[in-house]
């Protein structure tokens, strides 16, 4: 699977292409800006930062105890409860679920976790058939291509190949490119696929403690279709994706769409705690490395993560150098602080991807502090792995060009960049020799942070 | 058994990894949020996502959702009884309100700051019904629109059934080059009433 060897390699494919590299970065630049605007219209925004990132706090320090909790609640709602340990545990509880209901056909909504844990590879070579729906995942799936943006999955496509894809796939007229007929030829394929499928999965984006049941968001319909109709939902779970209670929903709800893609709230958000009258629901809780991450204390808090993707459409080295450049399921800054974790051999590279600006702390909503584990990281990379290390930050300093874009959008981000950062991008064209710099930036951030503190003190 | 081991396993890596400081959950009730105008809030978000909004005395309903000529096709109505619909629990199967032209209920609790309304299982009957309809028209009084989801969260019992929503829009997506089409694999178009 991770063939690419690094970040920087992978990068330079992308960045060879200037237009598609503008393209893609504008198209962020714009969900960025729609969310700056979303979130400047809430008057609480930062004090909804702080509340989301201490009940996540307080779900990481009492995490066993809230999984007791959600599964004693989530039977006694009538929903079954699956543990896996790993992503092949997963993957064979849902082809266990899958056979004994003489399931074949399949209907998926968006889920990283599946992703993961590369369950439609799986259940394929088994004979499922398997229809991937929400659009983007829909248009990945027919290109055999990973998501590149875990909120936006086929953001790396330009409508004429989409178009061209339909009209091998779908029979949509030669060099139909209108997206208002491309979705309404996919909305037609698919509705014949939830009519008829036998199962639907999901991914959670809340598992709920207090009430034993979860939430679903999404703006198409396309997880809801899949749930009301099959008589069984399989939904899967990564085990940090609980909360304490009902009410704390409130706080998260507020914050999801509006970070990720600027909305006021996602179009529907469904609470589902029983399955309907003759349909079985089923809840897997999935841990594939996230126990041993909970045990790093420098990097624990990157479980924190409620998946809205802001981070990736603020960084400067997402936007420029597309989402496969990341080659993980999980790209730009929050892959870049969870992957290592997973396998510091195969994704030492990608705390290198990354210019330290700290636009990714700035936007993130549950406030985990990205560029400080990025920095964490590379020192462990350094420590236990040192040519790897010094290998990707040597390809990156051997690609002028993806330098000077890097210096070029620093400088464009330093209009809008608050405090350090914008002292650091604006005495900067390029960046800087990484590892004397690079403390001394973290110095200068944290001393001004902890400035920052006293001042609120005082 | 392998399923009592994986849970076992999980839980006792959790705890052992955990941090063992003490945290307190701040607390989300009683946020008081001051918006002046909740109504006219509710409405521009709406109509921003797209949704159309019809602000109507109690009795104009039957009338207003007559009016409706988006699609043409077999009506139904969930938790609101109308003339010349069909009431959705009598159909066998959630499946046959596929191309039905529109789908009426209730909504328990509006939202001003981002347009979304609350119903659940009693209000919509069939959870599809919600979703296979060219259409769907939501009705809620004016009374019951809150400034934000601490308000919205503290009226409704998230688990009171097995299935609750909030709806703030029509179906879409922005997947294709982030062109926003509406009507992506739900409703392409959603009425709101807002009755007083
Ligand atoms: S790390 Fe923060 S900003 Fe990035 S996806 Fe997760 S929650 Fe969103």
């Amino acid at each position: 699977m991770k063939n690419v060897s690094d970040h920087a390699q992978a990068a330079s494919t992308f960045v060879s292409d200037a237009a598609r590299t503008d393209w893609h970065d504008e198209s962020l630049w714009q969900v960025r800006s729609k969310r700056d605007t979303a979130a400047r219209a809430v008057d609480d925004w930062e004090e909804l930062r702080q509340m989301a990132s201490d009940i996540k706090d307080n779900v990481l320090a009492n995490l066993d105890t809230y999984l007791i909790q959600l599964e004693k609640a989530a039977l006694a709602n009538g929903i079954e409860v699956h543990w896996a340990a790993d992503a092949e545990e997963h993957n064979s509880i849902v082809a266990d679920i899958l056979a004994k209901n003489n399931a074949r056909k399949v209907v998926k909504s968006k889920s990283m976790l599946t992703e993961e844990c590369g369950l439609n590879p799986f259940l394929e070579e088994k004979g499922y058939e398997i229809f991937d729906t929400d659009l983007g995942e829909r248009i990945v799936q027919l290109l055999d291509e990973p998501p590149s943006h875990i909120v936006m999955p086929a953001i790396h496509k330009k409508k004429s190949e989409i178009g061209s894809l339909f009209h091998e796939k779908m029979g949509t007229p030669a060099g139909e490119s209108d997206p208002q007929i491309l979705t309404e030829a996919a909305r037609q394929d698919l509705r014949k696929a939830f009519l008829s499928a036998d199962a639907a999965i999901t991914g959670v984006n809340f598992g709920i403690a207090e009430t034993g049941g979860f939430v679903v968001c999404t703006n198409e319909g396309n997880a809801d279709l899949g749930m009301h109709l099959a008589p069984l939902h399989i939904a899967c779970m990564g085990i940090e994706k609980i909360i304490p209670r009902a009410a704390d929903l409130s706080v998260f709800m507020r914050l999801l769409a509006r970070s990720a893609t600027g909305q006021p709230v996602t179009i529907y958000s469904s609470h589902i705690h029983a399955p309907r009258p003759g349909a079985r629901i089923h809840l897997i809780l999935v841990d594939n490395g996230r126990s041993e991450h909970l045990a790093r204390e420098k990097f624990r808090s990157g479980l924190k993560c409620i998946r809205c993707g802001a981070c990736m459409n603020t960084c400067p080295v997402y936007r420029r150098s597309g989402g496969h450049s990341y080659h993980a399921t999980l790209p730009g800054p929050i892959g870049a602080i969870l992957n290592p974790g997973f396998d510091l051999k195969g994704y030492g590279d990608l705390p290198f991807a990354s210019t330290l600006c700290g636009s990714c702390n700035d936007v993130c909503p549950v406030k985990i502090d990205i560029h400080e584990q990025l920095f964490h990281w590379r020192q462990v990379v350094k420590e236990g792995q040192a040519p790897l290390g010094v290998k990707a930050v040597a390809a990156t300093m051997k690609r002028p060009r993806l330098f000077k874009l890097l210096g070029s959008i620093g400088k464009r981000l330093a209009r809008i960049a608050p405090g350090p950062a914008r002292k650091w991008l604006e005495s900067r064209d390029l960046p800087p020799v990484p590892r004397k710099s690079l403390g001394e930036l973290l110095a200068e951030r944290e001393s001004a942070q902890s400035n920052d503190r006293d001042d609120r003190k005082g | 058994m392998t399923e009592m081991t994986a849970r076992d396993k999980i839980l006792a890596a959790v705890s052992s990894a955990r941090p063992q400081t003490s945290t307190i959950l701040p607390d989300v009730s009683g946020r008081v949020s001051q918006q002046s105008d909740s109504i006219a809030l509710f409405r521009t978000n709406l109509e921003n996502s797209g949704a159309k909004v019809h602000v109507i005395g109690k009795n104009e309903i039957e009338d207003t959702v007559n009016d409706f000529s988006d699609f043409y096709g077999q009506r139904f109505h969930g938790d609101i009884a109308l003339r010349d619909f069909t009431n959705v629990g009598s159909i066998a199967a959630p499946a046959d309100l596929d191309g039905a032209a529109l789908f009426v209920c209730t909504g328990q609790v509006g939202v001003a700051e981002n347009g979304a309304i609350w119903l659940s299982d009693s209000n919509c009957i069939h959870r599809a019904a919600l979703f296979l309809p060219e259409a769907v028209a939501l009705v809620i009084e004016a009374t019951s629109i809150v400034p934000t989801m601490h308000e919205a969260y503290e009226q409704i019992q998230i688990d009171a059934e097995g299935f609750g929503i909030f709806v703030a829009g029509p179906s879409k997506t922005a997947d294709i080059e982030q062109s926003l089409v509406i009507g992506a694999h739900g409703p392409r178009s959603l009425h709101v009433l807002i009755t007083s």
